[in-house]
Protein backbone atom coordinates (compact mmCIF):
# COMPACT_ATOMS: atom_id res chain seq x y z
CA UNK A 1 0.00 0.00 0.00
CA UNK A 2 1.14 3.53 -0.77
CA UNK A 3 0.27 6.68 1.05
CA UNK A 4 -0.12 9.96 -0.81
CA UNK A 5 -1.51 13.42 -0.16
CA UNK A 6 -4.81 14.06 -1.95
CA UNK A 7 -6.37 17.26 -3.33
CA UNK A 8 -7.92 18.03 0.05
CA UNK A 9 -4.49 17.78 1.73
CA UNK A 10 -5.35 14.53 3.50
CA UNK A 11 -3.03 11.54 3.52
CA UNK A 12 -4.78 8.63 1.81
CA UNK A 13 -3.74 5.04 1.44
CA UNK A 14 -3.87 3.60 -2.07
CA UNK A 15 -5.17 0.08 -1.82
CA UNK A 16 -3.95 -2.70 -4.07
CA UNK A 17 -4.69 -6.38 -4.65
CA UNK A 18 -7.51 -7.96 -2.68
CA UNK A 19 -8.01 -4.88 -0.48
CA UNK A 20 -8.65 -2.82 -3.60
CA UNK A 21 -10.97 -5.47 -5.05
CA UNK A 22 -13.11 -5.54 -1.92
CA UNK A 23 -13.22 -1.74 -1.91
CA UNK A 24 -14.37 -1.72 -5.56
CA UNK A 25 -17.00 -4.32 -4.75
CA UNK A 26 -18.32 -2.14 -1.93
CA UNK A 27 -18.67 0.75 -4.37
CA UNK A 28 -20.57 -1.45 -6.85
CA UNK A 29 -22.88 -2.90 -4.20
CA UNK A 30 -23.82 0.56 -2.96
CA UNK A 31 -24.87 1.63 -6.48
CA UNK A 32 -28.39 0.31 -7.15
CA UNK A 33 -27.66 0.04 -10.85
CA UNK A 34 -24.42 -1.91 -10.51
CA UNK A 35 -25.18 -4.14 -7.52
CA UNK A 36 -26.30 -7.10 -9.66
CA UNK A 37 -23.16 -7.20 -11.74
CA UNK A 38 -20.71 -6.25 -8.96
CA UNK A 39 -18.59 -9.41 -9.19
CA UNK A 40 -18.10 -9.31 -12.95
CA UNK A 41 -17.30 -5.59 -12.86
CA UNK A 42 -14.65 -6.11 -10.20
CA UNK A 43 -13.18 -9.07 -12.10
CA UNK A 44 -12.96 -6.99 -15.28
CA UNK A 45 -11.22 -4.09 -13.50
CA UNK A 46 -14.14 -1.80 -14.34
CA UNK A 47 -12.98 1.72 -15.07
CA UNK A 48 -16.22 3.10 -13.63
CA UNK A 49 -15.56 1.50 -10.23
CA UNK A 50 -11.92 2.50 -10.19
CA UNK A 51 -12.77 6.07 -11.13
CA UNK A 52 -15.34 6.18 -8.32
CA UNK A 53 -12.63 4.89 -5.97
CA UNK A 54 -10.23 7.62 -7.11
CA UNK A 55 -12.96 10.27 -6.72
CA UNK A 56 -13.77 9.08 -3.21
CA UNK A 57 -10.15 9.52 -2.27
CA UNK A 58 -9.80 12.79 -4.21
CA UNK A 59 -6.82 11.57 -6.25
CA UNK A 60 -6.23 11.39 -10.00
CA UNK A 61 -4.86 8.72 -12.32
CA UNK A 62 -1.62 10.69 -12.57
CA UNK A 63 -1.29 10.89 -8.76
CA UNK A 64 -1.57 7.12 -8.54
CA UNK A 65 0.85 6.51 -11.41
CA UNK A 66 3.35 8.85 -9.79
CA UNK A 67 2.96 7.10 -6.44
CA UNK A 68 3.91 3.83 -8.11
CA UNK A 69 6.96 5.32 -9.78
CA UNK A 70 5.74 6.47 -13.21
CA UNK A 71 6.32 10.19 -13.50
CA UNK A 72 5.36 10.43 -17.15
CA UNK A 73 2.80 7.74 -17.68
CA UNK A 74 2.27 8.56 -21.37
CA UNK A 75 5.79 7.44 -22.22
CA UNK A 76 5.50 4.08 -20.50
CA UNK A 77 4.86 0.94 -22.49
CA UNK A 78 1.44 -0.64 -22.17
CA UNK A 79 3.23 -3.79 -20.99
CA UNK A 80 4.88 -2.02 -18.04
CA UNK A 81 1.60 -0.68 -16.75
CA UNK A 82 -0.26 -3.86 -17.40
CA UNK A 83 2.14 -6.31 -15.85
CA UNK A 84 2.39 -4.43 -12.58
CA UNK A 85 -0.51 -5.47 -10.37
CA UNK A 86 -0.49 -2.10 -8.63
CA UNK A 87 -1.00 -0.14 -11.83
CA UNK A 88 -3.12 -2.63 -13.79
CA UNK A 89 -6.42 -1.09 -12.58
CA UNK A 90 -5.24 2.25 -14.01
CA UNK A 91 -5.19 0.77 -17.48
CA UNK A 92 -8.94 0.70 -18.09
CA UNK A 93 -9.33 4.15 -16.60
CA UNK A 94 -6.79 5.47 -19.12
CA UNK A 95 -8.61 3.65 -21.94
CA UNK A 96 -11.92 5.09 -20.71
CA UNK A 97 -10.39 8.59 -20.62
CA UNK A 98 -9.28 8.19 -24.23
CA UNK A 99 -12.67 6.92 -25.34
CA UNK A 100 -14.41 9.71 -23.48
CA UNK A 101 -12.21 12.35 -25.10
CA UNK A 102 -12.96 10.95 -28.56
CA UNK A 103 -16.63 10.60 -27.65
CA UNK A 104 -16.83 14.20 -26.49
CA UNK A 105 -14.95 15.51 -29.52
CA UNK A 106 -17.23 14.00 -32.11
CA UNK A 107 -20.43 13.07 -30.29
CA UNK A 108 -23.06 15.75 -30.32
CA UNK A 109 -25.88 13.70 -28.80
CA UNK A 110 -25.43 15.62 -25.54
CA UNK A 111 -26.44 18.82 -27.36
CA UNK A 112 -29.87 17.30 -27.98
CA UNK A 113 -30.49 15.74 -24.58
CA UNK A 114 -32.52 17.60 -21.95
CA UNK A 115 -31.54 15.29 -19.09
CA UNK A 116 -29.85 11.99 -18.38
CA UNK A 117 -32.05 9.96 -16.06
CA UNK A 118 -30.30 7.11 -14.21
CA UNK A 119 -32.49 4.01 -13.92
CA UNK A 120 -31.94 0.88 -11.85
CA UNK A 121 -33.62 -1.67 -14.14
CA UNK A 122 -33.24 -2.49 -17.81
CA UNK A 123 -36.87 -1.63 -18.41
CA UNK A 124 -38.63 1.51 -17.32
CA UNK A 125 -42.22 2.64 -17.37
CA UNK A 126 -43.23 5.54 -19.54
CA UNK A 127 -44.45 8.45 -17.46
CA UNK A 128 -46.39 11.09 -19.30
CA UNK A 129 -48.82 13.97 -18.96
CA UNK A 130 -52.02 13.49 -20.92
CA UNK A 131 -52.39 16.09 -23.66
CA UNK A 132 -50.15 18.73 -22.12
CA UNK A 133 -51.30 21.42 -24.52
CA UNK A 134 -54.60 21.84 -22.76
CA UNK A 135 -55.17 24.75 -20.41
CA UNK A 136 -54.51 22.47 -17.46
CA UNK A 137 -50.84 23.32 -17.52
CA UNK A 138 -51.45 27.06 -17.36
CA UNK A 139 -50.96 29.05 -14.19
CA UNK A 140 -54.56 30.14 -14.04
CA UNK A 141 -56.89 32.14 -11.87
CA UNK A 142 -58.59 30.08 -9.18
CA UNK A 143 -61.95 31.24 -7.92
CA UNK A 144 -62.97 31.08 -4.25
CA UNK A 145 -63.32 27.46 -3.12
CA UNK A 146 -62.78 26.35 -6.71
CA UNK A 147 -60.49 23.40 -7.42
CA UNK A 148 -56.95 24.20 -8.52
CA UNK A 149 -56.46 22.96 -12.09
CA UNK A 150 -54.00 20.07 -12.20
CA UNK A 151 -52.06 18.18 -14.82
CA UNK A 152 -51.76 14.51 -13.95
CA UNK A 153 -48.54 12.61 -14.52
CA UNK A 154 -49.60 9.11 -15.49
CA UNK A 155 -47.92 5.80 -16.06
CA UNK A 156 -48.65 3.97 -19.28
CA UNK A 157 -48.89 0.25 -18.58
CA UNK A 158 -48.72 -0.68 -22.27
CA UNK A 159 -45.61 1.23 -23.13
CA UNK A 160 -42.28 0.27 -21.68
CA UNK A 161 -38.85 1.68 -22.39
CA UNK A 162 -36.11 -0.91 -22.77
CA UNK A 163 -32.46 0.04 -22.59
CA UNK A 164 -29.85 -1.80 -24.61
CA UNK A 165 -26.19 -2.42 -24.15
CA UNK A 166 -23.98 -0.93 -26.79
CA UNK A 167 -20.30 -1.62 -26.86
CA UNK A 168 -17.01 -1.32 -28.66
CA UNK A 169 -13.71 -2.92 -27.88
CA UNK A 170 -10.00 -2.47 -28.40
CA UNK A 171 -7.84 -5.59 -28.36
CA UNK A 172 -4.11 -5.53 -27.97
CA UNK A 173 -1.92 -8.47 -28.95
CA UNK A 174 0.92 -9.44 -26.64
CA UNK A 175 3.37 -8.14 -29.24
CA UNK A 176 1.68 -4.76 -29.55
CA UNK A 177 2.00 -4.11 -25.85
CA UNK A 178 5.32 -2.49 -26.58
CA UNK A 179 3.48 0.65 -27.75
CA UNK A 180 3.43 3.46 -25.27
CA UNK A 181 0.38 4.72 -23.42
CA UNK A 182 0.14 7.93 -25.45
CA UNK A 183 -0.09 5.89 -28.67
CA UNK A 184 -2.76 3.67 -27.14
CA UNK A 185 -4.66 6.74 -25.96
CA UNK A 186 -4.83 8.04 -29.53
CA UNK A 187 -6.14 4.70 -30.82
CA UNK A 188 -8.87 4.55 -28.21
CA UNK A 189 -9.77 8.18 -28.86
CA UNK A 190 -10.53 7.23 -32.44
CA UNK A 191 -12.70 4.40 -31.16
CA UNK A 192 -14.48 6.85 -28.87
CA UNK A 193 -15.06 9.19 -31.77
CA UNK A 194 -16.95 6.46 -33.63
CA UNK A 195 -19.03 5.71 -30.55
CA UNK A 196 -19.92 9.37 -30.33
CA UNK A 197 -21.12 9.46 -33.92
CA UNK A 198 -23.38 6.44 -33.56
CA UNK A 199 -24.77 7.86 -30.34
CA UNK A 200 -25.67 11.03 -32.17
CA UNK A 201 -27.35 9.07 -34.99
CA UNK A 202 -29.54 7.29 -32.47
CA UNK A 203 -30.53 10.49 -30.69
CA UNK A 204 -31.50 12.14 -34.01
CA UNK A 205 -33.42 9.05 -35.10
CA UNK A 206 -35.42 8.98 -31.88
CA UNK A 207 -36.28 12.65 -32.19
CA UNK A 208 -37.28 12.20 -35.81
CA UNK A 209 -39.48 9.12 -35.54
CA UNK A 210 -40.16 8.83 -31.82
CA UNK A 211 -39.52 5.76 -29.67
CA UNK A 212 -42.86 3.97 -29.70
CA UNK A 213 -43.85 2.05 -32.82
CA UNK A 214 -47.49 3.14 -32.64
CA UNK A 215 -46.53 6.80 -32.85
CA UNK A 216 -47.51 7.70 -29.26
CA UNK A 217 -44.57 10.11 -29.14
CA UNK A 218 -44.46 11.09 -32.83
CA UNK A 219 -43.61 14.73 -33.42
CA UNK A 220 -46.08 17.20 -34.96
CA UNK A 221 -45.34 18.32 -38.50
CA UNK A 222 -45.73 21.47 -40.54
CA UNK A 223 -45.53 21.97 -44.30
CA UNK A 224 -44.07 24.94 -46.19
CA UNK A 225 -45.97 27.61 -48.13
CA UNK A 226 -45.17 26.02 -51.50
CA UNK A 227 -44.25 22.33 -51.52
CA UNK A 228 -40.61 21.57 -52.38
CA UNK A 229 -39.59 25.20 -52.05
CA UNK A 230 -37.94 26.31 -48.82
CA UNK A 231 -38.10 30.03 -48.13
CA UNK A 232 -36.85 32.27 -45.36
CA UNK A 233 -40.43 33.04 -44.38
CA UNK A 234 -41.15 29.31 -43.95
CA UNK A 235 -38.44 29.17 -41.29
CA UNK A 236 -39.83 32.26 -39.59
CA UNK A 237 -43.37 30.85 -39.72
CA UNK A 238 -42.26 27.49 -38.28
CA UNK A 239 -40.49 29.12 -35.34
CA UNK A 240 -43.54 31.29 -34.58
CA UNK A 241 -45.91 28.34 -35.01
CA UNK A 242 -43.95 26.18 -32.56
CA UNK A 243 -43.90 29.00 -30.05
CA UNK A 244 -47.52 29.99 -30.51
CA UNK A 245 -49.16 26.58 -30.82
CA UNK A 246 -47.08 24.49 -28.45
CA UNK A 247 -45.24 27.01 -26.28
CA UNK A 248 -41.80 25.63 -27.12
CA UNK A 249 -38.86 27.59 -28.50
CA UNK A 250 -36.78 25.96 -31.23
CA UNK A 251 -33.15 25.98 -30.11
CA UNK A 252 -31.66 23.59 -32.65
CA UNK A 253 -32.59 22.92 -36.30
CA UNK A 254 -31.53 19.46 -37.49
CA UNK A 255 -31.17 18.89 -41.23
CA UNK A 256 -28.94 17.05 -43.67
CA UNK A 257 -26.24 18.66 -45.75
CA UNK A 258 -28.41 18.94 -48.88
CA UNK A 259 -31.13 20.79 -46.97
CA UNK A 260 -28.49 22.88 -45.21
CA UNK A 261 -27.18 23.94 -48.62
CA UNK A 262 -30.70 24.88 -49.72
CA UNK A 263 -30.95 27.00 -46.59
CA UNK A 264 -27.52 28.60 -46.90
CA UNK A 265 -28.17 29.55 -50.52
CA UNK A 266 -31.42 31.46 -49.83
CA UNK A 267 -31.69 34.45 -52.14
CA UNK A 268 -33.45 37.78 -52.14
CA UNK A 269 -35.70 38.62 -55.09
CA UNK A 270 -32.80 40.58 -56.57
CA UNK A 271 -30.79 37.34 -56.72
CA UNK A 272 -28.35 38.29 -53.96
CA UNK A 273 -27.54 35.62 -51.40
CA UNK A 274 -29.04 36.41 -48.01
CA UNK A 275 -26.38 34.54 -46.05
CA UNK A 276 -23.42 35.51 -48.22
CA UNK A 277 -21.35 36.67 -45.26
CA UNK A 278 -21.89 33.47 -43.28
CA UNK A 279 -21.04 31.32 -46.30
CA UNK A 280 -17.90 33.41 -46.97
CA UNK A 281 -16.84 32.92 -43.34
CA UNK A 282 -17.44 29.19 -43.56
CA UNK A 283 -20.29 29.39 -41.03
CA UNK A 284 -23.66 27.77 -41.23
CA UNK A 285 -26.41 30.42 -40.96
CA UNK A 286 -28.84 30.07 -38.06
CA UNK A 287 -32.30 28.78 -38.90
CA UNK A 288 -33.95 31.98 -37.62
CA UNK A 289 -33.06 31.65 -33.92
CA UNK A 290 -32.23 27.94 -33.91
CA UNK A 291 -28.62 26.78 -34.12
CA UNK A 292 -28.08 24.58 -37.19
CA UNK A 293 -27.24 20.92 -36.56
CA UNK A 294 -26.24 19.12 -39.76
CA UNK A 295 -26.71 15.37 -39.56
CA UNK A 296 -26.76 12.80 -42.33
CA UNK A 297 -29.38 10.86 -40.34
CA UNK A 298 -31.94 13.34 -41.58
CA UNK A 299 -33.56 12.52 -44.92
CA UNK A 300 -34.06 15.11 -47.67
CA UNK A 301 -37.11 17.33 -47.29
CA UNK A 302 -37.06 17.39 -43.49
CA UNK A 303 -35.94 20.02 -40.99
CA UNK A 304 -36.49 19.22 -37.35
CA UNK A 305 -36.84 22.11 -34.89
CA UNK A 306 -35.99 20.98 -31.38
CA UNK A 307 -36.48 22.65 -28.02
CA UNK A 308 -33.52 20.89 -26.45
CA UNK A 309 -34.69 21.74 -22.92
CA UNK A 310 -37.63 19.33 -23.15
CA UNK A 311 -37.36 17.16 -26.24
CA UNK A 312 -35.20 14.16 -25.37
CA UNK A 313 -34.28 12.14 -22.30
CA UNK A 314 -31.36 9.73 -22.04
CA UNK A 315 -32.38 6.80 -19.81
CA UNK A 316 -29.14 5.36 -18.52
CA UNK A 317 -28.87 1.99 -16.83
CA UNK A 318 -25.10 1.65 -16.95
CA UNK A 319 -22.87 4.61 -17.68
CA UNK A 320 -19.88 4.37 -20.02
CA UNK A 321 -17.40 1.97 -18.47
CA UNK A 322 -14.45 -0.08 -19.68
CA UNK A 323 -13.72 -3.65 -18.58
CA UNK A 324 -10.96 -6.04 -19.58
CA UNK A 325 -11.01 -9.63 -20.61
CA UNK A 326 -8.35 -11.95 -21.94
CA UNK A 327 -8.88 -14.60 -24.56
CA UNK A 328 -6.54 -17.39 -23.55
CA UNK A 329 -6.74 -19.10 -26.94
CA UNK A 330 -5.71 -16.11 -29.00
CA UNK A 331 -3.67 -14.49 -26.20
CA UNK A 332 -5.33 -11.23 -27.00
CA UNK A 333 -6.24 -8.91 -24.19
CA UNK A 334 -9.19 -6.66 -24.84
CA UNK A 335 -10.69 -3.60 -23.23
CA UNK A 336 -14.39 -3.31 -23.88
CA UNK A 337 -16.33 -0.10 -23.47
CA UNK A 338 -20.04 -0.47 -22.92
CA UNK A 339 -22.95 1.78 -22.13
CA UNK A 340 -26.52 0.61 -21.49
CA UNK A 341 -29.01 3.32 -22.28
CA UNK A 342 -31.72 4.57 -24.61
CA UNK A 343 -32.89 7.90 -25.98
CA UNK A 344 -36.62 8.58 -25.69
CA UNK A 345 -38.57 11.77 -26.50
CA UNK A 346 -39.80 13.48 -23.35
CA UNK A 347 -42.35 15.97 -24.59
CA UNK A 348 -43.49 15.14 -28.10
CA UNK A 349 -44.41 18.71 -29.03
CA UNK A 350 -40.98 20.01 -28.05
CA UNK A 351 -39.98 19.20 -31.60
CA UNK A 352 -41.59 20.21 -34.86
CA UNK A 353 -40.77 18.57 -38.15
CA UNK A 354 -40.91 20.72 -41.24
CA UNK A 355 -41.96 18.54 -44.17
CA UNK A 356 -40.60 20.42 -47.14
CA UNK A 357 -42.46 18.18 -49.59
CA UNK A 358 -45.85 19.23 -48.19
CA UNK A 359 -47.70 22.52 -48.51
CA UNK A 360 -49.17 23.85 -45.28
CA UNK B 1 -45.82 -14.27 -56.33
CA UNK B 2 -47.38 -13.37 -53.02
CA UNK B 3 -44.29 -11.36 -52.26
CA UNK B 4 -44.60 -9.40 -55.50
CA UNK B 5 -48.20 -8.64 -54.64
CA UNK B 6 -47.14 -7.45 -51.19
CA UNK B 7 -44.62 -5.04 -52.73
CA UNK B 8 -47.19 -3.48 -55.02
CA UNK B 9 -49.30 -2.42 -52.06
CA UNK B 10 -49.15 1.19 -51.06
CA UNK B 11 -48.87 2.42 -47.52
CA UNK B 12 -49.68 5.69 -45.79
CA UNK B 13 -49.63 7.22 -42.33
CA UNK B 14 -52.60 6.47 -40.12
CA UNK B 15 -52.38 10.01 -38.71
CA UNK B 16 -51.54 12.50 -41.49
CA UNK B 17 -50.41 15.10 -38.95
CA UNK B 18 -47.29 13.03 -38.24
CA UNK B 19 -44.46 11.79 -40.46
CA UNK B 20 -42.07 8.88 -40.82
CA UNK B 21 -38.58 9.04 -42.24
CA UNK B 22 -35.77 6.55 -42.58
CA UNK B 23 -33.10 6.80 -45.26
CA UNK B 24 -34.76 7.14 -48.65
CA UNK B 25 -38.23 6.07 -47.46
CA UNK B 26 -40.28 8.93 -46.11
CA UNK B 27 -43.98 9.46 -45.54
CA UNK B 28 -45.76 12.68 -44.67
CA UNK B 29 -49.30 14.01 -44.82
CA UNK B 30 -51.51 11.85 -47.02
CA UNK B 31 -48.70 10.49 -49.19
CA UNK B 32 -49.07 6.88 -50.31
CA UNK B 33 -45.95 4.95 -51.18
CA UNK B 34 -44.77 1.44 -51.88
CA UNK B 35 -42.45 -0.06 -49.33
CA UNK B 36 -38.75 -0.25 -50.20
CA UNK B 37 -37.55 -3.62 -51.57
CA UNK B 38 -35.98 -4.54 -48.26
CA UNK B 39 -38.08 -2.84 -45.60
CA UNK B 40 -36.24 -2.36 -42.32
CA UNK B 41 -37.33 -4.09 -39.13
CA UNK B 42 -38.29 -0.73 -37.75
CA UNK B 43 -40.57 -0.01 -40.69
CA UNK B 44 -42.22 -3.42 -40.40
CA UNK B 45 -42.74 -2.84 -36.69
CA UNK B 46 -44.43 0.48 -37.46
CA UNK B 47 -46.81 -1.29 -39.84
CA UNK B 48 -47.53 -3.99 -37.26
CA UNK B 49 -48.24 -1.32 -34.65
CA UNK B 50 -50.67 0.44 -37.00
CA UNK B 51 -48.70 3.70 -37.28
CA UNK B 52 -48.31 3.06 -41.01
CA UNK B 53 -51.31 1.43 -42.67
CA UNK B 54 -52.16 0.00 -46.06
CA UNK B 55 -53.75 2.57 -48.39
CA UNK B 56 -57.05 1.37 -49.76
Amino acid sequence: MKKIKNKRGEIVELKTGSALRSELKNIAVKDKRLANSADSLVKGNSSFLYRSYLDQNAVTVRDVARAFGYDNIGMEQVRTLYENDNTKPLFNTIVEDGIRIGYAKQGRAAQLVAKTVPIDQQTYQWYYIDDPDKDELDFSYVGQAAPIPTAVIKIDGNRIIRVFKRGAGVEITDEARSMNIDMLALHVQLRGQRLGRTDEYRAVERLLNGYFDDGADAAPTLGVKTANELKLTDAWYAAQYMQDKFGFTPKVAVMNLKTAEAWASQKEDSGNMIFLQEVKNGDMPDFINAAPFVSNQMPDNRIMLVDTDYALVNYQYKPLSVETDRNVKTQVEGSYATVTDEYVPFQKNARLILTLDQAR
Amino acid sequence: MAEAKQKAKKYKLKDPSTQYAEGSFTLSGKQEKELPEQPSHQLLRRIKAGFIVEAK
